[in-house]
Protein backbone atom coordinates (compact mmCIF):
# COMPACT_ATOMS: atom_id res chain seq x y z
CA UNK A 1 0.00 0.00 0.00
CA UNK A 2 1.55 3.77 -0.87
CA UNK A 3 1.05 6.27 1.12
CA UNK A 4 2.48 10.33 0.76
CA UNK A 5 4.76 11.12 3.13
CA UNK A 6 4.98 14.68 5.03
CA UNK A 7 8.56 14.44 7.12
CA UNK A 8 8.19 17.88 7.68
CA UNK A 9 11.42 20.40 9.11
CA UNK A 10 11.84 18.69 12.27
CA UNK A 11 12.79 15.22 10.56
CA UNK A 12 15.23 16.64 8.84
CA UNK A 13 16.66 18.01 12.02
CA UNK A 14 16.73 17.40 15.54
CA UNK A 15 14.26 14.43 14.86
CA UNK A 16 15.92 12.54 12.50
CA UNK A 17 15.86 8.95 13.89
CA UNK A 18 12.23 9.70 14.10
CA UNK A 19 12.13 9.89 10.16
CA UNK A 20 14.61 6.96 10.33
CA UNK A 21 12.89 4.65 12.50
CA UNK A 22 9.43 5.87 11.09
CA UNK A 23 10.41 4.90 7.13
CA UNK A 24 11.76 1.26 8.44
CA UNK A 25 9.07 0.51 10.62
CA UNK A 26 6.44 1.41 7.28
CA UNK A 27 9.33 -1.05 5.24
CA UNK A 28 8.66 -3.77 7.56
CA UNK A 29 4.68 -3.06 7.66
CA UNK A 30 4.47 -3.29 4.09
CA UNK A 31 3.85 0.40 3.37
CA UNK A 32 5.76 2.25 0.89
CA UNK A 33 6.22 6.02 1.77
CA UNK A 34 5.92 8.35 -1.00
CA UNK A 35 8.29 11.69 0.08
CA UNK A 36 5.95 14.85 -1.07
CA UNK A 37 8.36 16.32 -3.74
CA UNK A 38 9.84 19.70 -2.82
CA UNK A 39 7.31 19.73 0.32
CA UNK A 40 7.85 23.09 2.12
CA UNK A 41 7.04 23.94 5.97
CA UNK A 42 4.08 23.94 6.97
CA UNK A 43 4.24 26.84 9.36
CA UNK A 44 4.32 24.59 12.50
CA UNK A 45 3.88 26.36 16.01
CA UNK A 46 4.66 30.15 14.56
CA UNK A 47 2.85 30.57 11.51
CA UNK A 48 -0.80 30.71 13.41
CA UNK A 49 0.95 33.33 15.42
CA UNK A 50 1.19 35.77 13.07
CA UNK A 51 -0.63 35.48 10.26
CA UNK A 52 -3.86 33.94 9.44
CA UNK A 53 -3.58 33.34 5.62
CA UNK A 54 -0.06 32.03 6.22
CA UNK A 55 -1.53 29.58 8.78
CA UNK A 56 -3.43 27.93 5.79
CA UNK A 57 -1.65 28.86 2.87
CA UNK A 58 1.86 27.21 4.43
CA UNK A 59 0.12 23.64 4.86
CA UNK A 60 -2.45 23.99 1.63
CA UNK A 61 0.55 24.29 -0.62
CA UNK A 62 1.46 20.75 0.64
CA UNK A 63 -2.01 19.47 0.63
CA UNK A 64 -1.58 20.29 -3.23
CA UNK A 65 1.41 18.18 -3.80
CA UNK A 66 -0.17 15.06 -1.82
CA UNK A 67 -3.26 15.83 -4.02
CA UNK A 68 -1.41 15.47 -7.27
CA UNK A 69 -0.27 12.14 -5.78
CA UNK A 70 -3.59 11.58 -5.36
CA UNK A 71 -2.47 9.86 -2.11
CA UNK A 72 -3.40 10.41 1.96
CA UNK A 73 -0.39 11.49 3.65
CA UNK A 74 0.84 10.88 6.54
CA UNK A 75 2.81 13.34 8.77
CA UNK A 76 4.62 11.89 12.13
CA UNK A 77 5.28 15.11 13.25
CA UNK A 78 2.50 16.44 15.50
CA UNK A 79 2.53 19.89 14.92
CA UNK A 80 2.37 19.13 11.03
CA UNK A 81 -0.43 16.94 11.09
CA UNK A 82 -2.66 18.92 13.07
CA UNK A 83 -1.64 22.27 10.57
CA UNK A 84 -2.03 19.98 7.86
CA UNK A 85 -5.58 18.77 8.79
CA UNK A 86 -6.74 22.10 10.42
CA UNK A 87 -6.14 23.77 6.68
CA UNK A 88 -8.05 21.35 4.78
CA UNK A 89 -10.78 21.76 7.14
CA UNK A 90 -10.43 25.73 6.62
CA UNK A 91 -10.26 25.44 2.87
CA UNK A 92 -13.37 23.22 2.78
CA UNK A 93 -15.21 26.18 4.83
CA UNK A 94 -13.84 28.68 2.68
CA UNK A 95 -14.81 29.74 -0.93
CA UNK A 96 -12.03 31.76 -1.16
CA UNK A 97 -9.36 29.95 0.21
CA UNK A 98 -10.72 27.19 -2.25
CA UNK A 99 -10.12 29.26 -5.42
CA UNK A 100 -6.64 29.70 -4.36
CA UNK A 101 -6.08 25.71 -2.99
CA UNK A 102 -8.60 24.04 -4.89
CA UNK A 103 -7.73 20.81 -2.17
CA UNK A 104 -10.62 18.35 -2.82
CA UNK A 105 -10.60 17.17 0.97
CA UNK A 106 -10.50 13.30 -1.06
CA UNK A 107 -7.32 12.29 0.15
CA UNK A 108 -6.70 11.90 4.01
CA UNK A 109 -4.26 13.48 6.67
CA UNK A 110 -3.27 10.71 8.77
CA UNK A 111 -1.22 10.91 11.94
CA UNK A 112 1.58 8.44 12.64
CA UNK A 113 0.05 6.84 15.25
CA UNK A 114 -3.26 6.90 13.33
CA UNK A 115 -1.35 4.71 10.52
CA UNK A 116 0.18 2.44 12.80
CA UNK A 117 -2.89 1.76 15.37
CA UNK A 118 -5.15 0.72 12.51
CA UNK A 119 -6.42 -2.71 14.30
CA UNK A 120 -5.02 -4.74 11.32
CA UNK A 121 -1.34 -3.18 11.79
CA UNK A 122 -1.27 -3.96 15.30
CA UNK A 123 -2.26 -7.12 14.71
CA UNK A 124 0.91 -7.29 12.27
CA UNK A 125 3.09 -5.30 14.62
CA UNK A 126 2.45 -8.24 17.07
CA UNK A 127 3.19 -10.79 14.32
CA UNK A 128 6.30 -9.24 13.22
CA UNK A 129 7.65 -8.66 16.93
CA UNK A 130 10.56 -11.15 17.06
CA UNK A 131 11.86 -9.18 20.15
CA UNK A 132 8.96 -8.42 22.58
CA UNK A 133 9.77 -6.03 24.85
CA UNK A 134 9.42 -7.50 28.31
CA UNK A 135 9.96 -6.51 31.59
CA UNK A 136 10.16 -2.76 29.90
CA UNK A 137 8.30 -0.34 32.27
CA UNK A 138 7.24 2.29 29.52
CA UNK A 139 4.60 5.19 30.02
CA UNK A 140 2.90 6.30 26.83
CA UNK A 141 3.12 10.58 26.40
CA UNK A 142 1.19 11.47 23.79
CA UNK A 143 1.30 15.54 24.45
CA UNK A 144 -0.82 18.23 23.05
CA UNK A 145 -0.62 18.14 19.59
CA UNK A 146 -1.49 14.43 19.14
CA UNK A 147 -4.83 15.07 20.89
CA UNK A 148 -6.00 18.61 20.82
CA UNK A 149 -7.87 20.12 19.45
CA UNK A 150 -9.81 17.35 19.08
CA UNK A 151 -12.23 18.37 16.81
CA UNK A 152 -9.20 18.65 14.11
CA UNK A 153 -6.66 15.90 15.73
CA UNK A 154 -10.00 13.59 16.08
CA UNK A 155 -8.16 11.71 18.49
CA UNK A 156 -9.71 8.41 19.78
CA UNK A 157 -9.78 10.16 23.26
CA UNK A 158 -8.43 13.59 23.89
CA UNK A 159 -8.32 13.11 27.78
CA UNK A 160 -7.61 9.49 27.94
CA UNK A 161 -6.07 8.52 24.11
CA UNK A 162 -5.00 4.75 24.10
CA UNK A 163 -3.83 4.31 20.30
CA UNK A 164 -0.15 4.29 21.45
CA UNK A 165 -0.83 2.09 24.30
CA UNK A 166 -2.23 -0.24 22.16
CA UNK A 167 1.26 -0.14 19.49
CA UNK A 168 3.40 -0.77 22.69
CA UNK A 169 0.99 -3.43 23.76
CA UNK A 170 1.53 -5.44 20.41
CA UNK A 171 5.77 -4.83 20.89
CA UNK A 172 5.43 -7.04 24.38
CA UNK A 173 6.51 -3.93 26.70
CA UNK A 174 4.58 -3.05 29.86
CA UNK A 175 2.31 -0.19 29.59
CA UNK A 176 2.13 1.54 32.73
CA UNK A 177 -0.94 3.74 33.20
CA UNK A 178 -0.67 7.33 34.24
CA UNK A 179 -1.97 10.55 34.69
CA UNK A 180 -0.06 12.61 32.26
CA UNK A 181 -0.53 11.11 28.99
CA UNK A 182 -1.55 14.44 27.87
CA UNK A 183 -0.41 17.48 29.72
CA UNK A 184 1.32 19.74 28.01
CA UNK A 185 5.69 19.79 28.44
CA UNK A 186 5.64 23.05 27.67
CA UNK A 187 7.65 22.69 24.29
CA UNK A 188 6.58 25.85 22.01
CA UNK A 189 8.52 27.94 24.33
CA UNK A 190 12.09 25.35 24.63
CA UNK A 191 13.79 28.83 23.35
CA UNK A 192 11.73 31.47 24.84
CA UNK A 193 11.24 30.67 28.18
CA UNK A 194 13.10 27.75 29.54
CA UNK A 195 12.82 28.29 33.13
CA UNK A 196 9.15 27.67 32.63
CA UNK A 197 9.57 24.26 30.66
CA UNK A 198 12.00 23.10 33.10
CA UNK A 199 9.35 22.92 35.79
CA UNK A 200 6.47 21.96 33.61
CA UNK A 201 9.14 18.49 32.31
CA UNK A 202 10.44 18.21 35.08
CA UNK A 203 6.48 17.40 36.40
CA UNK A 204 6.14 14.77 33.78
CA UNK A 205 9.51 13.29 34.52
CA UNK A 206 8.68 13.16 38.59
CA UNK A 207 5.38 11.27 37.67
CA UNK A 208 7.69 9.23 35.24
CA UNK A 209 9.96 8.26 38.40
CA UNK A 210 6.94 7.96 40.76
CA UNK A 211 5.11 4.98 38.59
CA UNK A 212 8.43 3.44 38.40
CA UNK A 213 8.30 4.04 34.67
CA UNK A 214 12.34 3.17 32.83
CA UNK A 215 11.28 5.05 30.18
CA UNK A 216 9.03 7.80 28.03
CA UNK A 217 7.32 6.97 24.52
CA UNK A 218 6.43 10.05 22.38
CA UNK A 219 5.24 10.22 18.85
CA UNK A 220 6.15 13.55 19.19
CA UNK A 221 9.52 15.61 17.79
CA UNK A 222 9.36 18.44 20.31
CA UNK A 223 8.24 16.45 23.29
CA UNK A 224 10.91 14.37 22.85
CA UNK A 225 13.54 16.82 22.11
CA UNK A 226 12.13 18.93 25.16
CA UNK A 227 12.08 15.87 27.88
CA UNK A 228 14.97 14.29 26.10
CA UNK A 229 17.41 17.08 26.32
CA UNK A 230 16.61 19.34 29.17
CA UNK A 231 17.46 16.34 31.83
CA UNK A 232 20.61 17.60 32.59
CA UNK A 233 19.59 21.19 33.32
CA UNK A 234 16.85 19.54 35.73
CA UNK A 235 19.55 17.55 37.22
CA UNK A 236 21.88 20.93 37.90
CA UNK A 237 18.87 22.33 39.40
CA UNK A 238 17.79 19.83 41.45
CA UNK A 239 20.45 18.01 42.71
CA UNK A 240 19.18 14.66 42.07
CA UNK A 241 19.64 13.06 38.35
CA UNK A 242 17.10 12.81 35.99
CA UNK A 243 18.15 10.09 33.32
CA UNK A 244 14.57 8.72 31.86
CA UNK A 245 15.34 7.69 28.07
CA UNK A 246 12.40 9.34 25.97
CA UNK A 247 11.97 7.18 23.11
CA UNK A 248 10.35 7.31 19.64
CA UNK A 249 7.35 4.54 19.73
CA UNK A 250 8.94 3.63 16.01
CA UNK A 251 12.20 3.33 17.70
CA UNK A 252 11.06 0.52 19.70
CA UNK A 253 9.07 -1.28 16.77
CA UNK A 254 13.21 -1.13 15.63
CA UNK A 255 13.86 -2.75 18.72
CA UNK A 256 10.93 -5.26 18.84
CA UNK A 257 11.92 -6.36 15.01
CA UNK A 258 15.76 -6.76 15.56
CA UNK A 259 16.48 -3.76 13.19
CA UNK A 260 20.47 -3.49 13.56
CA UNK A 261 19.73 0.72 12.93
CA UNK A 262 18.95 1.17 16.69
CA UNK A 263 22.21 1.97 17.91
CA UNK A 264 23.00 4.48 14.78
CA UNK A 265 19.09 6.04 16.08
CA UNK A 266 20.33 6.15 20.02
CA UNK A 267 23.19 7.76 19.26
CA UNK A 268 21.11 10.82 18.53
CA UNK A 269 19.71 11.02 22.34
CA UNK A 270 21.31 13.25 24.50
CA UNK A 271 19.96 10.01 27.78
CA UNK A 272 21.10 7.42 26.09
CA UNK A 273 18.29 4.18 26.26
CA UNK A 274 21.26 1.85 25.58
CA UNK A 275 22.30 1.04 28.58
CA UNK A 276 18.39 0.45 29.79
CA UNK A 277 17.62 -1.81 26.75
CA UNK A 278 20.87 -3.96 27.29
CA UNK A 279 20.02 -4.52 30.88
CA UNK A 280 16.79 -6.19 29.92
CA UNK A 281 18.31 -7.91 27.04
CA UNK A 282 16.53 -6.25 24.18
CA UNK A 283 19.29 -5.05 22.59
CA UNK B 1 -20.27 44.64 20.88
CA UNK B 2 -21.61 47.80 23.16
CA UNK B 3 -18.33 48.48 24.90
CA UNK B 4 -18.36 50.39 27.96
CA UNK B 5 -15.60 52.72 29.48
CA UNK B 6 -13.93 53.05 26.23
CA UNK B 7 -12.60 56.46 26.99
CA UNK B 8 -9.66 54.37 28.35
CA UNK B 9 -9.38 52.10 25.89
CA UNK B 10 -6.37 53.07 23.03
CA UNK B 11 -8.70 51.64 20.12
CA UNK B 12 -5.42 50.01 18.38
CA UNK B 13 -6.33 46.54 18.71
CA UNK B 14 -10.13 45.19 17.54
CA UNK B 15 -11.84 43.01 20.08
CA UNK B 16 -13.02 40.12 18.41
CA UNK B 17 -15.63 39.73 15.87
CA UNK B 18 -17.90 37.76 14.10
CA UNK B 19 -18.29 34.32 14.65
CA UNK B 20 -14.90 34.24 17.08
CA UNK B 21 -17.13 37.19 19.12
CA UNK B 22 -20.52 34.88 19.01
CA UNK B 23 -18.38 32.07 20.92
CA UNK B 24 -16.57 34.10 23.13
CA UNK B 25 -19.45 35.65 24.53
CA UNK B 26 -21.16 32.31 25.72
CA UNK B 27 -18.44 32.41 28.61
CA UNK B 28 -20.04 31.89 31.73
CA UNK B 29 -17.15 31.88 33.54
CA UNK B 30 -16.86 28.50 35.37
CA UNK B 31 -13.21 28.53 35.38
CA UNK B 32 -12.27 25.38 33.92
CA UNK B 33 -9.71 26.55 31.38
CA UNK B 34 -7.55 28.24 33.98
CA UNK B 35 -7.98 25.25 36.27
CA UNK B 36 -6.34 23.09 33.47
CA UNK B 37 -4.13 25.57 31.82
CA UNK B 38 -0.02 24.64 32.46
CA UNK B 39 1.27 27.62 32.76
CA UNK B 40 -2.08 29.33 34.68
CA UNK B 41 1.24 30.05 37.86
CA UNK B 42 3.05 31.82 35.66
CA UNK B 43 0.02 34.32 34.18
CA UNK B 44 -0.41 37.85 34.78
CA UNK B 45 -4.20 37.09 33.50
CA UNK B 46 -5.80 33.90 33.46
CA UNK B 47 -7.05 32.20 30.97
CA UNK B 48 -10.91 32.73 31.69
CA UNK B 49 -9.81 36.82 32.80
CA UNK B 50 -8.80 37.05 29.68
CA UNK B 51 -12.27 35.90 27.83
CA UNK B 52 -14.15 37.75 30.39
CA UNK B 53 -11.82 41.02 29.23
CA UNK B 54 -12.65 39.94 25.40
CA UNK B 55 -16.18 39.76 26.36
CA UNK B 56 -15.71 43.40 27.74
CA UNK B 57 -13.88 44.88 24.72
CA UNK B 58 -11.22 45.25 27.29
CA UNK B 59 -7.86 44.30 24.91
CA UNK B 60 -5.91 46.55 25.58
CA UNK B 61 -5.20 44.42 29.00
CA UNK B 62 -4.31 41.55 27.53
CA UNK B 63 -1.94 42.84 24.95
CA UNK B 64 -0.37 44.66 27.85
CA UNK B 65 -0.28 41.06 29.39
CA UNK B 66 2.80 38.44 29.83
CA UNK B 67 0.02 35.90 29.47
CA UNK B 68 -1.15 36.75 25.56
CA UNK B 69 2.59 35.14 24.81
CA UNK B 70 3.10 32.53 27.81
CA UNK B 71 0.27 30.43 26.38
CA UNK B 72 1.57 28.02 24.97
CA UNK B 73 -1.15 26.60 22.81
CA UNK B 74 -1.40 23.24 24.24
CA UNK B 75 -5.69 23.78 23.48
CA UNK B 76 -6.27 21.73 26.97
CA UNK B 77 -8.68 25.11 27.49
CA UNK B 78 -10.78 24.45 24.37
CA UNK B 79 -10.58 20.42 24.38
CA UNK B 80 -12.22 21.09 28.44
CA UNK B 81 -14.26 24.03 27.74
CA UNK B 82 -18.24 23.10 27.98
CA UNK B 83 -19.21 26.23 25.59
CA UNK B 84 -16.38 25.17 22.63
CA UNK B 85 -13.81 28.55 23.77
CA UNK B 86 -10.26 27.51 22.45
CA UNK B 87 -8.11 30.57 24.01
CA UNK B 88 -5.43 30.50 21.82
CA UNK B 89 -7.84 30.33 18.84
CA UNK B 90 -9.05 34.17 20.81
CA UNK B 91 -5.52 35.19 21.40
CA UNK B 92 -4.29 34.77 17.75
CA UNK B 93 -5.89 37.62 16.15
CA UNK B 94 -4.88 40.09 19.01
CA UNK B 95 -1.22 38.48 18.29
CA UNK B 96 -1.45 38.97 15.05
CA UNK B 97 -2.68 42.87 15.56
CA UNK B 98 0.41 43.38 17.84
CA UNK B 99 2.64 42.77 15.64
CA UNK B 100 1.59 44.47 13.04
CA UNK B 101 1.00 47.53 15.01
CA UNK B 102 4.74 47.22 16.08
CA UNK B 103 3.13 47.18 19.54
CA UNK B 104 5.55 47.14 22.25
CA UNK B 105 4.95 43.75 24.26
CA UNK B 106 6.20 41.82 27.62
CA UNK B 107 7.88 39.00 26.92
CA UNK B 108 9.01 40.05 23.67
CA UNK B 109 11.26 37.07 23.35
CA UNK B 110 8.16 35.11 22.27
CA UNK B 111 7.58 37.32 18.99
CA UNK B 112 10.83 37.60 18.20
CA UNK B 113 11.41 33.99 18.15
CA UNK B 114 8.15 33.47 15.84
CA UNK B 115 9.42 36.51 13.19
CA UNK B 116 12.64 34.65 13.42
CA UNK B 117 10.86 31.30 12.49
CA UNK B 118 8.73 33.04 9.83
CA UNK B 119 12.07 34.23 8.57
CA UNK B 120 13.70 31.62 7.54
CA UNK B 121 11.06 29.63 6.28
CA UNK B 122 10.50 32.91 4.04
CA UNK B 123 13.99 32.43 3.21
CA UNK B 124 14.47 28.62 2.65
CA UNK B 125 11.07 27.51 2.55
CA UNK B 126 12.22 25.27 5.11
CA UNK B 127 12.96 25.74 8.63
CA UNK B 128 16.94 25.59 9.11
CA UNK B 129 17.17 25.44 13.01
CA UNK B 130 20.71 27.15 13.19
CA UNK B 131 19.70 30.43 10.94
CA UNK B 132 16.83 30.26 13.28
CA UNK B 133 18.48 29.92 16.40
CA UNK B 134 21.05 32.40 15.35
CA UNK B 135 18.57 35.15 14.16
CA UNK B 136 16.93 34.74 17.32
CA UNK B 137 20.00 35.13 19.48
CA UNK B 138 20.94 38.26 17.74
CA UNK B 139 17.40 39.95 18.31
CA UNK B 140 17.11 38.79 22.25
CA UNK B 141 21.23 39.06 22.81
CA UNK B 142 20.93 35.54 24.48
CA UNK B 143 23.66 34.97 22.76
CA UNK B 144 25.75 32.10 25.28
CA UNK B 145 22.34 29.85 26.69
CA UNK B 146 22.50 26.49 25.96
CA UNK B 147 25.86 26.33 23.84
CA UNK B 148 26.61 22.70 25.84
CA UNK B 149 23.30 21.99 24.75
CA UNK B 150 23.60 23.78 21.17
CA UNK B 151 27.32 21.61 20.72
CA UNK B 152 26.07 18.19 22.22
CA UNK B 153 23.07 18.56 19.20
CA UNK B 154 25.43 18.85 16.81
CA UNK B 155 27.80 16.14 17.59
CA UNK B 156 24.81 14.16 17.26
CA UNK B 157 24.00 15.55 13.73
CA UNK B 158 20.75 16.80 14.59
CA UNK B 159 22.01 20.53 13.78
CA UNK B 160 22.77 21.29 10.37
CA UNK B 161 25.64 24.15 9.03
CA UNK B 162 23.92 24.07 5.67
CA UNK B 163 20.34 24.78 5.00
CA UNK B 164 17.87 22.52 3.00
CA UNK B 165 16.10 24.32 1.19
CA UNK B 166 12.67 23.15 -0.75
CA UNK B 167 12.97 23.84 -5.27
CA UNK B 168 9.75 25.33 -3.91
CA UNK B 169 10.95 28.25 -1.98
CA UNK B 170 10.16 31.14 -4.93
CA UNK B 171 6.32 29.41 -4.35
CA UNK B 172 7.03 30.00 -0.57
CA UNK B 173 7.99 33.12 -0.82
CA UNK B 174 4.56 34.45 -3.18
CA UNK B 175 2.58 33.25 -0.70
CA UNK B 176 4.48 35.58 1.85
CA UNK B 177 4.10 38.57 -0.61
CA UNK B 178 0.62 37.73 -0.11
CA UNK B 179 0.53 38.49 3.58
CA UNK B 180 1.07 40.79 6.46
CA UNK B 181 4.85 39.22 6.25
CA UNK B 182 5.56 40.61 2.89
Amino acid sequence: MEISYYPGCTLTGSARELDESFRAAAGKLGLTLKELPDWTCCGASSAHMVDEFLETALPASDLMLAQQLGLDVVAPCAACHLRLKAAAIKIAQDEQLQAEFPFKGEIKVLSGLEMFADEDRVAKLRELTAKPLQGLRVVPYYGCLAVRPPEIVEPDDPENPMQMDRVLDALGAEVVDWPYKTDCCGGSLALTRTDMVLKLSRKLLDMAKLVEADAMVTFCPMCQANLDTRQEDISRETGSLYQIPVLYVTELMGVAFKDLRVRTWFGKHMVSPEKLLASKGLI
Amino acid sequence: MQQTGSSTRSGKVAPPSGELASIVNQCYQCGKCSAGCPVAPEMDLLPHQMVRLAVMGDVDRIVQSKSIWLCLTCHTCGARCPNGIDVPALLDPIRHQILRGNIETREPQVPAFHNAFMKTVRRFGRVHELSLIGAYKMKTKTFFDDMKLGWEMFRRGKIHIMPHSSKRKAEVRELFNKSSMK
